[in-house]
C-alpha cells in the first residue's frame, strides 16, 4: 500500500481533512490527522440493539436474538482466552479504553498519549477475537444485571422508551437497547457466536483513527492482525410487521421517584428514504427545523419557561437514520397536558405561517457555531466521523449540507411531519406517599 | 510547561488566561466567590440566573437568545457550585474564535461586551431592584431543582453521604440553599446584595483561547471599576484529617429498584499539601480506573454491581466511594470495599496496579492539554490551593511515586460514613409497578 492508494476528502473553510482506505480484508479505515496531544481510534461495527432478526444467506430463515444480545457482546468482547481482558491490555499501554452500544452500531475506542500502534494492535486483536464461554457469559449476567437495575431507576431512560413504546407498534427502536434480566437470561455463548459471526465481519464494520499518528503504523497494524473476511450481505428485520404511520398511543404514564412530572412529546415519521443522500438532506432540514421551532430564542419555548409552566428551557432532539425517524421535546412541568395542548396549537399556527427567513438563517449561523466544535477534541471527531460513515455518508457531507438546505425545505418538511395522529406524550409522574 | 497565565487587576480581581492557538471553540468565564454559608448560598444560586436571563440591552430571554444565536451559537449559561468549602457562581461563555465568522463579525468583543452588560446593566424596574416577577420565577424554578435531587439516586445517595459526613462543616452547605432559605429571598434584598457583592468577594475571569489579553485586561478592568476590590480574597477550606473512631452508618429508604452504596473517607490529604499527588495515585489504584481494585474484584470477580468506584474532592480532602448493588447485598458489597482498602494498608499492591494506575493517571494529566475547558476547571481548582502546576507537571512526579509512598498514603485514609439508600422496590414489582402502556 502507497500513499497514492488513499483517498482524501478536505473542506478547506474548516481546515480539516481525512485519508481513506480499504483495506484488503474488507475493512473501510479513515485517519483523521491532528496535530494534538492525544491520539484516539474508534473501531466499530454496523450492529446495535434494533439487529435481533437476521440472516446473512437468502436460502436460510430468519434468526431471532434475545433483546439487549449487541450491548451483552459488546461487554463480552473484553474477554480475552488469555485470562487478560483487554483493559488488562490498555492498562500496559496506559491507552484509555471504553465501549458502547446504541441502536445501531457498537464501538470499541480507546485514547492514549504515547504507544499508539501498541494500543491500535491490543484494539484491533481484542475485538476480531472473541472468546465466549458459560462461565464468563453467567459472570456479566450479574455485573449487566445490575447495569439493567440501574436504568430501572433512570427516570428520563424510563421516559424515553416509555415514548418510544408509545409511538412505535413494531419497530425494535422500541425496545431497551440493555434488554431485560430476562431477555438476558437467554443468552448462550453459542448464539453471541451466532450474532459475532455475522455482524462482526470486517466488510460490515469501520476504523477510524485520529490525531498526530503516522499512517504507516496503521497500515502495518491492519496488515498483521486483520485476517480477510468474506463478502457479507446481511439482512436485518427492524420491524417484524409494517410498521404503522401513526402512534400506537397519544398518552403513556408512570409512576416513578420524581419531585415533579416529566414529560416527553414525540413526533413519529416513518417517512425514510431509500438513499443516503435523501437521509442525509432530510435529517439537516429536520435538526434545522426542530431548532428554528423549538429552539432557545423560539417564543413557544421561552414563553412557557417566562410564565414557569416548564422549569428548565425545553430540550429538543431529533434523530433521522436508516432505521427510525422522530423529534423529541422534553422537560419538567407541573401540567404536561397544558405543554401538550399549547404545542399542538402553536405548531398548527407556525404551519400557516411558516419560518421566516431571518429564524431560518440565524439557526443556520448558530449550528454552524455548534458544528465546528467537534473538530476540538479526537474523540468527538472520531465518534460523529463514524457514526456519519455508518450512515452512508461523511461528516462533510454533512456539515456543507447545511449550506444546501432552503427555507422551502424546512417549511415543507412542518407541514408533511407534524400532525396530530403523530404525537405521543409521554410522563412521568411523581409517586403518591 | 507554564500555560497559565494569572494577571492580577485588582486586589481581588483576577484575569486568567490559557493561551490556546489550536481549537475552534474558546471559553470565557466569570466567577464570583465566597466561602459556603447557609444564608448567602440561595442568593448566590439565584443570582447567575437571574442576570444570564436578561439585561437592560437584552430585555427580553427572545432577545438576548436571539443575539447569542447571531454570535454563531454562543453560549452564556449559570454557574452555581461547590469548591471545597468555596461558593462558587457566576457565568460560564463559549463561542467559536473570530477567524470561524464567516463575516466580519468580532464575537470575542461582541461577548465580552454582552458579559459587561449582564453584569452592570441588569434589568431593574422602576424602584430600582431586580424584577420581582422575574425573581420568583426563579425562586420557584431553584426549588424545583432542589427537590428534584431525588429523581438520581446515583448522585442524591453520594450527596447524602458527604452531608452526613461533614454535618457540621460549611461543606454541607447546599450550593442552592434550601426550600426555606430559597423562599425568603426578595428582589430587594438580593439587589442589594449583588451591587455590594464584590466587598470580599473573589473574581475570577478564565479565559481560554487564542486572543490577546490586552483586551481582557482593559474591559475586565472598566467592568469592576466601580465594585468594591480593594483587599484581596482568600478562602479557606476546612480539612479533617482523620474520621472519628466509630464510623456513622446512615441506612435510608426509597421507592427505587436499585440499592446506592456510598462510603465517605477522609483522605488525610489535601491539594495544598505539597505530596498531595501521591494520594492522587492512590485514588487511582483503588477505584478510579478499570483495573483498579474496586473494579477488578467487585465488579470483575464478585459480580456485585456495574460500577464501583472511588472519586476524591481534592480541596476537601474527602473520598467517597460508591456503588449501585442489589438491596440484600448491602452487607457484602461494603465488606468487599473495606477488605480493598484493607488491602492497601498493608501494602498488597501488586507492581502491576501500581505500574498501569500510573500510566493512567499521566494519560489523562497529559489529555487535559488538548482540553481548553478542562483546564479552565484545573486551574480554578488549583487556585484555592494556591498552586499553578500544569498536569504535565503533576504526571512527571505521579511517575515517580514509590510503593513506600503510597503505602504510607493508604495509612492516613479513615473511613467515616457508610451510608445506603435502600430501594424498596422489589425486582418483580419494576414490570408490573403501576405500568400504563396502553
Amino acid at each position: 500500500m502507497t500513499v497514492n492508494d488513499f483517498k482524501i476528502r478536505e473542506n478547506k473553510k474548516l481546515g480539516e481533512k481525512y485519508y481513506y482506505f480499504k483495506h484488503k480484508s474488507g475493512l473501510a479505515v479513515y485517519i483523521f490527522p491532528k496535530e494534538l496531544t492525544s491520539a484516539y481510534a474508534l473501531f466499530g461495527t454496523k450492529y446495535g440493539s434494533i439487529d435481533n432478526c437476521f440472516r446473512i444467506d437468502k436460502n436460510s430463515e430468519f434468526v431471532n436474538v434475545p433483546d439487549g444480545i449487541a450491548h451483552f457482546l459488546e461487554h463480552k468482547m473484553f474477554e480475552n482466552e488469555d485470562g487478560e481482558d483487554l483493559f488488562e491490555k490498555f492498562a500496559r499501554t496506559g491507552a484509555s479504553a471504553n465501549a458502547y452500544t446504541s441502536f445501531m452500531h457498537t464501538m470499541y475506542l480507546f485514547s492514549c498519549t504515547e504507544n499508539f500502534k501498541e494500543s491500535l494492535e491490543i484494539l484491533l486483536k481484542g475485538v476480531t477475537s472473541p472468546y465466549f464461554t458459560d462461565e464468563n457469559v453467567a459472570k456479566e449476567q450479574g455485573i449487566i444485571g445490575q447495569e439493567i437495575r440501574m436504568y430501572e431507576d433512570n427516570v428520563h431512560n424510563a421516559l424515553f422508551f416509555g415514548m418510544l413504546k408509545a409511538m412505535y407498534a413494531s419497530n425494535n427502536v422500541r425496545t431497551e437497547i440493555v434488554g431485560t434480566v430476562k431477555s438476558i437470561s437467554h443468552i448462550t455463548p453459542e448464539i453471541l457466536y451466532k450474532c459475532y459471526n455475522t455482524f462482526y465481519n470486517l466488510n460490515n464494520m469501520a476504523l477510524c483513527v485520529c490525531g498526530d499518528i503516522d499512517v504507516n503504523d496503521v497500515i502495518s497494524v491492519c496488515d498483521s492482525i486483520l485476517k480477510d473476511a468474506p463478502e457479507v450481505d446481511i439482512e436485518s428485520i427492524w420491524s417484524k410487521t409494517e410498521e404503522c404511520e401513526e402512534v400506537v398511543s397519544d398518552r403513556f404514564t408512570r409512576k416513578m421517584q420524581v419531585s415533579k412530572p416529566i414529560f416527553s412529546i414525540g413526533v413519529k415519521d416513518i417517512m425514510i428514504s431509500e438513499t443516503a443522500a435523501e437521509r442525509l438532506r432530510k435529517r439537516v432540514v429536520v435538526e434545522t427545523l426542530t431548532e428554528c421551532l423549538f429552539g432557545q430564542s423560539s417564543p413557544f419555548s421561552v414563553s412557557l419557561y417566562e410564565e414557569g409552566v416548564i422549569r428548565n428551557p425545553l430540550s429538543s432532539y431529533s434523530d433521522h437514520n436508516r432505521a427510525f425517524s422522530f423529534i423529541e421535546l422534553s422537560g419538567e412541568s407541573e401540567n404536561p397536558e397544558e405543554v401538550f395542548d399549547r404545542f399542538k396549537k402553536y405548531v398548527e399556527e407556525m404551519k400557516k405561517t411558516g419560518i421566516d427567513d431571518e429564524t431560518f438563517t440565524r439557526v443556520l449561523r448558530s449550528s454552524y457555531g455548534a458544528l465546528i466544535g467537534i473538530f476540538d477534541s479526537v474523540g468527538s471527531i472520531a465518534n460523529e466521523f463514524l457514526s456519519f460513515i455508518m450512515e452512508d455518508y461523511d461528516i462533510f457531507d454533512y456539515i456543507e449540507m447545511f449550506e444546501k438546505i432552503t427555507l422551502d425545505d424546512v417549511n415543507s418538511a412542518l407541514r408533511e411531519m407534524f400532525d396530530e395522529k403523530y404525537y405521543t406524550l409521554a410522563t412521568i409522574l411523581p409517586k403518591e406517599n | 510547561m507554564n500555560n497559565i497565565k494569572r494577571i492580577n487587576l485588582y486586589p481581588s480581581v483576577t484575569l486568567n488566561v490559557i493561551p490556546s492557538e489550536k481549537f475552534k471553540i474558546s471559553y470565557l468565564s466569570v466567577y464570583f466567590s465566597r466561602p459556603a454559608d447557609e444564608k448567602e448560598a440561595p442568593k448566590n444560586a439565584l443570582i447567575p440566573e437571574i442576570l444570564t436571563r436578561v439585561c437592560k440591552k437584552y430585555p427580553t430571554m427572545t432577545a438576548l437568545n436571539t443575539k447569542l444565536q447571531s454570535l454563531y451559537g454562543a453560549s452564556i449559561d449559570p454557574v452555581n457550585m461547590l469548591m471545597g468549602e468555596a461558593h462558587i457562581f457566576g457565568l460560564y461563555s463559549s463561542f467559536p474564535e473570530n477567524r470561524y465568522a464567516f463575516d466580519d463579525t468580532d464575537i470575542l468583543g461582541e461577548i465580552v461586551d454582552l458579559i459587561s452588560e449582564l453584569l452592570k446593566n441588569p434589568l431593574i424596574d422602576e424602584k430600582g431592584t431586580f424584577y420581582e416577577s422575574i425573581v420568583e420565577s426563579e425562586k420557584t424554578k431553584l426549588c424545583g431543582r432542589i427537590k428534584a435531587c431525588i429523581n438520581n439516586p446515583a448522585s442524591y445517595s453520594v450527596r447524602r453521604c458527604e452531608e452526613i459526613m461533614c454535618a457540621d462543616e460549611r461543606f454541607s452547605v447546599s450550593p442552592s440553599g434550601t426550600i426555606e432559605s430559597v423562599s425568603s429571598v426578595n428582589a430587594k434584598e438580593l439587589y442589594e446584595y449583588y451591587t455590594k457583592l464584590p466587598g470580599g468577594t473573589a473574581v475570577d475571569i478564565y479565559y481560554a483561547g487564542s486572543a490577546d489579553a490586552s483586551l481582557l485586561i482593559s474591559k475586565f478592568k472598566e467592568i469592576f471599576r466601580n465594585f468594591d476590590t480593594s483587599a484581596s480574597v482568600k478562602i479557606e477550606t476546612e480539612i479533617r484529617r482523620s474520621a472519628p473512631s466509630e464510623i456513622k452508618t446512615v441506612i435510608e429508604e426509597q421507592p427505587v429498584a436499585q440499592g446506592k452504596l456510598a462510603i465517605g473517607l477522609r483522605s488525610g490529604y489535601a491539594l495544598s499539601d505539597e505530596d498531595y499527588h501521591v494520594f492522587a495515585l492512590l485514588n487511582s489504584i483503588l477505584g478510579s480506573s478499570p483495573t483498579s481494585k474496586l473494579f477488578m474484584n467487585v465488579r470483575e470477580k464478585m459480580s456485585l454491581c456495574y460500577y464501583c468506584s472511588s472519586r476524591p474532592n481534592a480541596l476537601k480532602g474527602i473520598m467517597t466511594i460508591a456503588s449501585g448493588i442489589e438491596v440484600d447485598n448491602f452487607e457484602k458489597a461494603k465488606n468487599a470495599v473495606l477488605e480493598q482498602l484493607e488491602f492497601l494498608k498493608n501494602g498488597n499492591i501488586s507492581d502491576f496496579e501500581i505500574d498501569s494506575a500510573k500510566k493512567s493517571l499521566v494519560n489523562a494529566y497529559r489529555e487535559l492539554t488538548d482540553s481548553p475547558s478542562g483546564l479552565v476547571s484545573w486551574y480554578l481548582t488549583r487556585s484555592f490551593a494556591d498552586r499553578n502546576d500544569s498536569p504535565e507537571e503533576v504526571a512527571e512526579k505521579i511517575l515517580s511515586v514509590t510503593k513506600e509512598e503510597l503505602v504510607e498514603s493508604a495509612s492516613r485514609l479513615s473511613v467515616d460514613t457508610v451510608y445506603f439508600l435502600k430501594g424498596t422496590l422489589s425486582p418483580e414489582g419494576v414490570d408490573e409497578d403501576e405500568e400504563d402502556d396502553e
